[in-house]
């Protein structure tokens, strides 16, 4: 897709707005730093220049004292001020830069939930962070460093000149000239790097991947058993050994591209001097001049550089902020307008699929998951749904949560096209376990209920953890609250893969959701655990509208009526009997699964 | 251990130098020709200086003395011409040494991932080991890691050259103040040395209370709420499935307390705000040194020049010369310390690299069997994994019979996967032996050792390198045996759709391969084991997200291809094992029950029926 390009002023208007809202001493901080750095070029000029001036014209030695006193105190002024303000402004832009960061990842909770998921969203979030996690040249820090430094040495440029200008008009249009020619061999330069970006950025994608292989953990005993040492350690010589290469590449051609710079600066100084010294030596100049103007000149096309170098990296700093600016201003998903409120609903609910048509959609393609689908859950039935990966069984539930809208039809909660409640009413209708499970490691209280502490209602968190068979397991062993979730250094609480099971139950029981759903919450347990978790679950199902996933058939014992899909079609439906007497793909696949289990059967 | 480096203690000299000395030894290692291609590209570049330096005082006393315009700028262009030529060679030489710039800091940091490839398997996830890497981490977060440490050097060996050049060219100026016996010469240069050095002393303090600042800042505080911004932002690490429970359960709260409230607390600003404060005063601190010597420098000559005693041009050069000599002083004592404290964020990474093995490893040879008659016995193994109190197996013996088809089954925990870790020597048992044909595995040659086994983990892993290199694990490989492996692993229709066949990129992380589903992995996976063709085969669980059905079928033409080879095949699904002529129940780190699938099923209290039952209830 691509992203709007708009214009250099644009992204600087950006940046303004938001540096007002979160930090404005970021402005008379750069205010500061305009003014300062003209200041010190013409000090550091002129400094030389009135030294010999007094000494030419043999001065009291006090007043060379009192003149040089002066110059230093004066720019020691200058330099406090400065320091002052480097200082504050590395700190500031730095959590300035981190702060965009955490405000992307906040945006992306609050965006379309189908736009993070989509390998565009992902992509958009992905290069947003990228963009502004490169330390010091983070785009939101480099806007206002090229900012800066551009009005400088625009300023310190008007004073050469003016200082030339005193010399010689000609004089200023020849030096441009030669700056001119300078900086387009600069531009070369740059183009000649930026050609080889593309590689460097392959070997260090290279170099990284190789890195973390050799360093994985949990590869280590694959690493061990196949002796893969001396693979992994060739194939990082290679990687170094590409770059090597490359580097070398870029060094001879700077070189060569440098040395037409170099011989510019020899014709130029060969110019200065003769002028200059031709000018001396008839009398028309002093020594003090001498010097001034020669460190003039010298200096002069190093400025113009500058400025031009400048605007090309405000360039490309504004085109990272495309980036940045297009996910911060991405509307919000409108999660409080509706006609009507979710609290009018009779409970337990009742939910239709109605002529269902849904496809996930990347740029042009379409992948088309369901079409024309019709499926009825009646109040408080505790539904199985069952399917092979692929099956179109997430999907039903992405769309029966809101996250994602069908394109035909409608789902319908007692009769009510859902679409009609409020967003936000819609998610907190309904309590669901998915496949990732999701412990922030927050407080532990925190991290179950998802909410802040202060909003916790810690006996309601107690009942839920008694019903979900966890408060003893807790208390066992001796964990608080006020301990943290998980992969913190100290404190952190981990548990195992049924305890978290039983945790994800206990926040669904706090939601207290009139309709339970569970996707396949029990892949990595062992057969004693997943018996137990699905014995806690089934007593919170009790007459609420609950649907079961699983490519296991173990959930389909306890439901009302199992729901066989397969390719985003309904191909069985009926109660566990009725479709074992069937005798179809689901009565197969049951026998496939319970075969070894059967009695007097040990063979398929 | 130390939990963290403490970067800010004082440490001796000596100290410094044998750190410094260190690294630096690793750098020449790793490429001797850096620290040389530096010195000389300074050595010229100072030259230089010297010379445009030398030009000025000629050209200024020329025009003073009133000499004729031509004289004088032959000279100058023949200076140019000298100096173009230097500044070509220098811009050569630097050029070159920034290049192996770039190779050195790639090697440097990947010494301690290569590190991880021999290092004892015990000891990679070893509390030692991971505060080491965590110190790592942090001693480099604020830094450029080696390439900090080249600057620094860099920039040193630069003043000192500059250093040698000013006393060199401004030399004469010393004869010429003690001649003329001014005193506001001695005035002027004592005064500026006195404030310099007060100054200098102000600007250490202030680094070192901003360095301690920052220290305290970087290291969790213990009441500090955590503040989780990067782990959820990190555009790595980001899941974009957690906004489903973000959204359900409404935690958008939550999440912005965790991932930016915390992070700027008033108290951090305040912090923040006297950090900053430090060093800003610890920078002015410093260039008020660097500037009042410059104004002194002047002010020396100037005087001397008033007098007589120096020429116009003079003034330029000698001025010149103090002010580089000030000025590197000063520059030396800023980058030095910063040098060391740079190294010594290097230290944490050095103990890494020096970290030894602990484990025996013997120097017997594994005797070649044609005939894979190799018995392995466990003999009264207990093992606890490192800094656990339960153990993980517990006076275990079993003997594996050759030929044999071996299944183990129990729950989680249990020490199924255990018994495999101690059987490939990944940790030794605590208590008890592991015999191969009657000798402790202990005494054998560890790589030979390991060359009888053939494991595929619950958690393989592949690589993100072409589908041929992972099958052999090796750069070299023999096509036709590896696309051999493959098609009996059943992975020979997906690779004839490949079209750069066995040298086909899996995934995307290194290249742009081809994505492979899981369950193609797992070919791959038991392919590379069937390519190693080891005497002993093992193969732990397959992940858990396999239906049943999946599993077995995994298991079952595994048995196919390894044909007569020993064969230990682990599951907590008892379905998977059946075809096994002998299953051993394992328990709490105990073999519990031992015999086929019938005889074990008659034993009403035995754990394998209550596993059994658990597992048939939903089919009844």
């Amino acid at each position: 897709m691509d992203r709007k390009r708009r214009s250099i002023a644009s992204n600087l208007g950006f940046w303004v707005k938001y540096y007002l809202k979160h930090n404005p001493s970021i402005f008379w901080i750069t205010v500061a730093g305009i003014l300062l750095s003209p200041a010190f070029q013409m000090l550091a000029l002129y400094f030389p220049k009135v030294t010999l001036a007094l000494i030419e014209e043999k001065a009291p030695p006090q007043r060379l004292a009192l003149v040089l006193a002066g110059y230093t105190l004066l720019y020691l002024a200058a330099r406090g001020i400065s320091q002052g303000v480097e200082a504050r402004n590395s700190w500031t832009l730095n959590w300035e830069r981190q702060r965009v960061v955490f405000q992307t990842y906040l945006k992306s909770l609050r965006v379309d939930y189908a736009y993070t998921e989509s390998e565009e969203g992902r992509n958009d979030f992905r290069k947003a962070v990228e963009v502004q996690n490169r330390g010091d040249s983070s785009v939101s820090s480099r806007f206002v460093c090229i900012v800066r430094s551009l009005a400088g040495t625009v300023i310190t440029f008007v004073l050469y000149s003016a200082v030339l200008g005193s010399l010689s008009v000609w004089m200023v249009f020849l030096l441009l000239a030669l700056a001119g020619i300078g900086y387009l061999m600069d531009l070369r330069e740059n183009r000649f790097h930026n050609s080889l970006r593309d590689q460097e950025a392959v070997t260090e994608k290279h170099y990284l991947y190789i890195k973390s292989a050799m360093g994985n953990a949990s590869a280590a005993k694959d690493i061990r058993i196949f002796n893969m040492g001396p693979w992994l350690r060739q194939r990082m010589d290679g990687v170094v050994d590409d770059r090597e290469k490359l580097e070398w590449r870029k060094a001879v051609w700077t070189w060569k591209n440098g040395f037409w710079g170099r011989t510019l600066n020899l014709i130029r100084d060969l110019g200065a001097y003769a002028y200059l010294i031709y000018m001396a030596a008839s009398g028309d100049m002093t020594v003090s001049d001498f010097v001034l103007y020669f460190g003039a000149i010298t200096g002069f096309s190093g400025f113009v550089r500058e400025v031009a170098s400048s605007l090309a990296s405000l360039q490309q700093a504004s085109e990272d902020t495309e980036w940045v600016r297009s996910y911060l201003e991405r509307p919000e998903e409108d999660v409080t307008s509706g006609g009507r409120h979710i609290s009018e609903l009779a409970q337990p609910v009742s939910i239709e699929f109605r002529d269902v048509g849904f496809s996930y959609r990347a740029g042009e393609s379409r992948t088309q998951v369901f079409s024309h689908l019709n499926l009825q859950i009646k109040a408080g039935e505790k539904l199985a749904l069952v399917g092979a990966n692929g099956a179109g069984k997430t999907t039903l539930v992405k769309l029966l949560c809101g996250f994602y809208e069908p394109e035909e039809g409608a789902i319908l909660l007692n009769g009510i096209d859902a679409r009609e409640f409020p967003k936000a009413e819609r998610y907190a209708f309904f309590s669901v376990v998915f496949q990732e499970m999701f412990f922030p490691p927050t407080r532990i209280d925190e991290s179950i209920t998802l909410r802040k502490m202060e909003e916790i209602d810690q006996k309601r968190l107690r009942e839920a953890l008694e019903k979900a068979g966890m408060w003893e397991v807790l208390q066992e062993k001796g964990i608080t609250m006020d301990r943290y979730m998980g992969n913190l250094k100290n404190s952190g609480v981990e548990l195992s893969g049924g305890q978290n099971q039983r945790l994800l139950l206990a926040r669904a029981l706090y939601q207290d959701g009139a309709v339970l759903v569970l996707d396949e919450p029990t892949a990595a347990l062992d057969p004693i655990a997943e018996s137990q978790v699905y014995d806690a679950y089934q007593e919170y199902s009790h007459d609420r509208t609950s649907i079961f996933i699983s490519h296991r058939l173990a959930s389909t014992g306890f439901s009302d009526r199992i729901v066989m899909l397969e390719k985003g079609e309904i191909v069985e439906m009926g109660t566990h009997q009725e479709l074992l007497e069937k005798n179809g793909p689901y009565a197969q696949m049951y026998r496939v699964q319970s075969g070894y289990y059967q009695k007097n059967k040990t063979e398929l | 251990m130390k939990e963290v480096s403490d970067l800010t203690s004082r440490l001796p000299l000596k100290e410094h130098l044998r750190n410094t000395k260190k690294v630096m030894k690793m750098v020449s290692e790793m490429d001797p020709y850096w620290l040389p291609l530096c010195s000389l590209g300074h050595l010229l570049g100072v030259a230089n200086g010297y010379l445009a330096l030398i030009l000025s005082a000629y050209i200024l006393d020329a025009l003073g003395n009133g000499s004729a315009f031509q004289e004088t700028f032959k000279v100058t262009a023949l200076f140019c011409g000298v100096m173009f030529l230097l500044g070509n060679a220098t811009s050569w030489l630097r050029l070159r040494s920034d290049a192996k710039m770039t190779g050195l800091y790639m090697k440097y940091h990947a010494l301690t991932e290569e590190k991880m490839l021999s290092m004892d398997f015990a000891r990679i996830n070893s509390p030692e080991c991971e505060t080491l890497k965590r110190r790592i981490q942090d001693d480099l977060n604020w830094s450029a890691g080696l390439f900090s440490v080249l600057g620094c050097v860099d920039q040193i060996l630069r003043s000192v050259l500059n250093l040698i050049g000013a006393v060199a060219v401004g030399f004469p100026v010393v004869g010429v103040m003690f001649v003329s016996g001014q005193p506001g010469v001695w005035v002027t240069l004592l005064a500026a040395l006195a404030i310099s050095v007060l100054t200098t002393g102000f600007a250490t303090r202030f680094k070192a209370l901003y360095n301690k600042c920052l220290n305290g800042f970087s290291v969790e505080q213990e009441n500090h709420p955590p503040f989780l911004g990067w782990a959820f932002a990190n555009g790595a690490r980001f899941q974009y499935q957690n906004g489903k429970d973000v959204r359900i359960y409404g935690a958008h709260g939550l999440m912005k307390r965790y991932a930016l409230d915390n992070g700027e607390l008033p108290e951090d600003r305040a912090e923040f705000r006297k950090i900053s404060g430090y060093l800003g005063k610890s920078g002015f601190c410093q260039v008020v040194s660097g500037q009042l010597l410059e104004g002194a420098a002047y002010l020396i000559v100037g005087l001397l020049a008033l007098a007589g005693s120096v020429t116009v041009g003079n003034v330029l050069r000698y001025a010149g010369c103090i002010r580089n000599l000030f000025g590197e002083l000063d520059g030396l004592a800023k980058s030095v310390p910063d040098l060391f404290l740079n190294i010594r964020k290097h230290m944490s990474t050095m103990e890494l690299l020096e970290l030894e093995d602990e484990m025996y490893k013997g120097s017997l040879p594994v005797e070649k069997r044609r005939d894979g008659e190799y018995r392995i016995e466990f003999r009264n193994v207990s093992f606890r994994y490192p800094g656990s109190d339960t153990y993980a197996l517990k006076d275990f013996s079993m003997k594996l019979q050759v030929g044999e088809k071996l299944a183990i089954v129990g729950m989680n925990g249990s020490g199924k996967t255990t018994m495999i870790k101690l059987l490939c020597r990944l940790y030794d048992p605590e208590e008890g032996e592991i015999l191969l044909n009657g000798v402790d595995i202990r005494k054998f040659r560890q790589e030979e050792y390991l060359k009888l086994f053939s494991v595929v983990f619950q958690d393989f892993k592949l690589f993100s390198l072409p589908l041929g290199e992972n099958v052999a694990a090796s750069c070299d490989y023999d096509d036709r045996k590896v696309v051999d492996c493959l098609e009996k692993a059943n992975f020979g229709e997906r690779l004839k759709g490949m079209k750069e066949g066995a040298g086909t990129y899996l995934y995307k992380d290194y290249e742009d391969g081809v994505e492979v589903s899981g369950g193609e992995a797992q070919k791959i996976a038991i392919a590379r084991a069937v390519c190693k063709d080891a005497p002993f085969v093992l193969l732990d669980e397959p992940t858990a997200a396999l239906d049943p059905l999946s599993e077995y079928e995994i298991y079952t033409s595994f048995d196919r291809i390894v044909g007569s080879k020993t064969a230990i095949y682990i599951s907590h699904r008892l379905s998977s094992c059946r075809f096994c002529e002998r299953i051993a129940v394992f328990h709490q780190g105990q073999m519990v029950q031992t015999g086929s699938h019938e005889e074990l099923l008659k034993d009403k209290n035995g754990k394998y029926w209550e596993l059994w039952s658990a597992q048939a209830q939903y089919y009844q």
